[in-house]
């Protein structure tokens, strides 16, 4: 029964490599520039923000703005992208569900994957930029990055599932899901510090797992030092209850997928 | 399951979406006191087993729910109540461009389809020169999908999927691909799979391609089942059945109206009406091999025609022209003037099962043509018992004579 497991993982994973490729490869197939573009796009947002920050005067505790926001925007992208990518990726690969029996995690789980490869080349901008503005890191950037990365693929996964596991039946959800995401940048701390927060306030504002997630990320980037774990353990809750609904949620409905595709 | 059987149904229904929805349904409607609302069965109450080896079809009309079989047995969608057991590697031939992406190469999407298919990639790279070959694509096969042809798409599919491994080929409508000579090469390896001894289930509306290709058939209609059994016996009463419908559909349409539709416009010759009579002059549209056919043209002529070419023509539904026949030789005998009939006689009526359509075309002999029409009359044939154990399936009997 293990062999049984570890064959049926080592196929699924063959597959979440397989598509991942087929979609950024197809991407870029039909452009002049190709996978420049991966690079262009963060490139022109990091310009817009440098030019911001000439101009306004936004808080940001005493890191260059650039910086402060660009370390935050960048995970938060890469968990905003994640969650976009989910319901639509079930319906572009109507034809994979309805002819095949893969399991159905797989294509939440490429839309993480594909965010996370543009987030790799916003990643590449973001590492000249420290160098550029002499950003001094903690060692310790190499245990928290990736588990804070981790975090938040599997928040982005519970909270795609979830809007995908119903959105594929009533696809007002999906329209939700974008409205949801363009006011959840607001409460969190990207474009201006937790900081500036009312205290009354953030108790319930730490619940955000994002928050406590790009506090993180702003720590180990922009201020070279390890996050602030009990900020991290405030969001960790909601993170593992959207987990615990959304993925039992979503084996049962995407059972049905194919009959609704 | 005993050991050769491979597929076994018992009790399947399948209704189509999440359970949830009609039960909220229905419980609502009880609790408004009205009759709970019969659900929409897709397919209820399928029963069948498969032995390996077998290749086995399923046909039926439109929405009869053979598709919905087969996504079922594929494990595409469970099943709403019954048990569905399948043993083996299947591998579902449903819609073979199933994840293949226009923007990347033959090649690339090759091997994408492999992996979908369950492949490991050294498996793919092993079948990739055997693949490139029989799909015959040539310098296309390095060239995005994006340029192709949709038959080339469905020959690069088809030949990913004629040459994966599997136990159980579930196969959907898929011969029809290709030009004739692609048709022609897959329809062999399928043959040549069978004789491997995989395990086959074929649905198509290709009735002749079933008859040919299956040891068993499986005849569904609006979700149940209707038959199963041996391929001719099945094949024959889904024509009598077919028969009908074709015949209530012409009805429905009115007999006139199909005359008046598909009749040459402005003729100088109008058919008004054909008739088919059995040997005892008893009109008729059901017939067997071997029977005696009168085919009785009632007509107007609007001039006085003398000596026309009268010519009738044998298609199949499906459009194939099996033969034409004219009173070629005996025009003198014949004057058409005002109103009234004449008649044609087939002794022995050489078709085998099938559903016919017969035109009607009468010329001058200067080549003119002075009337007709086309599918003006409909009938069915089927292959009584004892011609069964003669021919087995094809369009006609060729009666022979044996000798030492």
């Amino acid at each position: 029964m293990t062999t049984g497991f570890t064959d049926e993982t080592r196929r699924f994973l063959r597959l979440l490599w397989a598509i991942t490729g087929r979609d950024i490869r197809a991407r870029y197939r039909r452009t002049i520039l190709g996978p420049l573009w991966a690079i262009l796009q963060p490139l022109m947002l990091m310009v817009v923000f440098t030019a911001l920050s000439g101009v306004l005067d936004i808080p940001s505790d005493n890191i260059p703005y650039v910086i402060f926001s660009y370390s935050a925007l960048t995970p938060w992208t890469f968990f905003a992208n994640s969650v976009s990518r989910c319901g639509p990726s079930i319906i572009s690969n109507a034809s994979i569900i309805k002819k095949t029996p893969v399991s159905r995690e797989l294509f939440p789980m490429v839309a993480v994957t594909t965010a996370g490869f543009d987030t790799l080349m916003a990643g590449i901008i973001l590492a000249v930029m420290m160098v550029w503005y002499q950003v001094s890191v903690d060692l310790s950037l190499v245990f928290w990055l990736p588990v804070l990365t981790l975090l938040t693929a599997v928040f982005a996964l519970g909270v795609g599932m979830f809007f995908a596991a119903l959105g594929v039946y009533k696809r007002d959800l999906l329209q939700v899901n974008a409205f949801v995401l363009q006011l959840w940048i607001y409460a969190t701390p990207v474009i201006y510090p937790l900081s500036e927060v009312p205290d009354k306030w953030q108790a319930l504002y730490k619940l955000n797992p994002m928050v406590g997630l790009l506090e993180g990320f702003r720590s180990v980037l922009a201020r070279g030092e390890t996050p602030d774990v009990s900020l991290l353990l405030w969001g960790l809750p909601v993170n593992g209850l959207v987990l615990l609904i959304a993925w039992p949620l979503f084996r049962y409905t995407s059972r049905y997928f194919a009959d609704v595709l | 399951m005993s050991s050769d059987i491979v597929i076994r149904v018992e009790g399947l229904y399948k209704q189509y979406g999440l359970p949830l929805m009609p039960m909220l349904r229905s419980a609502a409607a009880r609790l408004r006191g009205r009759p709970a609302v019969e659900p929409r069965w897709s397919l209820r109450d399928i029963n069948f087993e498969v032995k390996s080896g077998e290749t086995l079809g399923i046909i039926g009309y439109n929405g009869a729910g053979k598709s919905t079989l087969l996504k079922v047995l594929a494990r595409v969608t469970p099943p709403t109540r019954g048990s569905v057991e399948v043993r083996g590697r299947v591998f579902p031939m449903i819609e073979l461009n199933a994840g293949m992406n226009m923007e990347l190469t033959g090649r690339e999407n090759v091997l994408l389809l492999g992996i979908l298919m369950g492949m490991s990639r050294a498996e793919i790279r092993a079948k990739l020169p055997e693949i490139e070959a029989f799909c015959e694509l040539g310098r296309w096969f390095d060239e995005s999908v994006w340029k192709y042809s949709s038959g080339m798409l469905a020959r690069l599919g088809f030949s990913v999927a004629l040459n994966v491994d599997a136990d159980i080929l579930l196969v959907d409508e898929v011969l029809a691909v290709g030009d004739i000579t692609f048709q022609r090469k897959s329809l062999d390896r399928m043959e040549r799979m069978q004789q491997s001894g995989k395990t086959v289930l074929f649905v198509s509306h290709s009735i002749r391609q079933v008859e040919r290709l299956c040891d068993r058939v499986l005849l569904l209609n609006e979700g149940r089942q209707v038959a199963i059994g041996k391929a001719n016996e099945i094949v024959s009463q889904y024509y009598e059945t077919a028969n009908t419908r074709i015949l209530e559909h012409y009805a429905a349409n009115g007999e006139k109206h199909t005359i008046v539709q598909e009749k040459l416009q402005n003729a100088v010759i109008d058919i008004l009406n054909v008739h088919l009579l059995d040997g005892g002059e008893n009109p008729k549209n059901h017939f067997h091999t071997g029977d005696m056919v009168i085919i009785e043209v009632e007509y107007e002529a609007h001039q006085p025609v003398e000596c026309p070419i009268i010519g009738f023509g044998i298609n199949t539904v499906d459009a194939l022209y099996i033969s034409g026949f004219a009173n070629k030789g005996f025009e003198s005998e014949m004057s058409l003037h005002g109103r009234g009939r004449f008649r044609c006689t087939i002794p022995r009526l050489p078709l085998l099962n099938g559903i016919y359509q017969l035109d009607v075309k009468i010329k001058h002999t200067n080549d003119s043509i002075l009337g007709g029409g086309r599918g003006l009359a409909v009938f069915s044939v089927t292959v009584p018992g004892e011609v069964r154990l003669a021919v087995d399936y094809g369009l006609v009997m060729i009666e022979a004579e044996w000798g030492k």
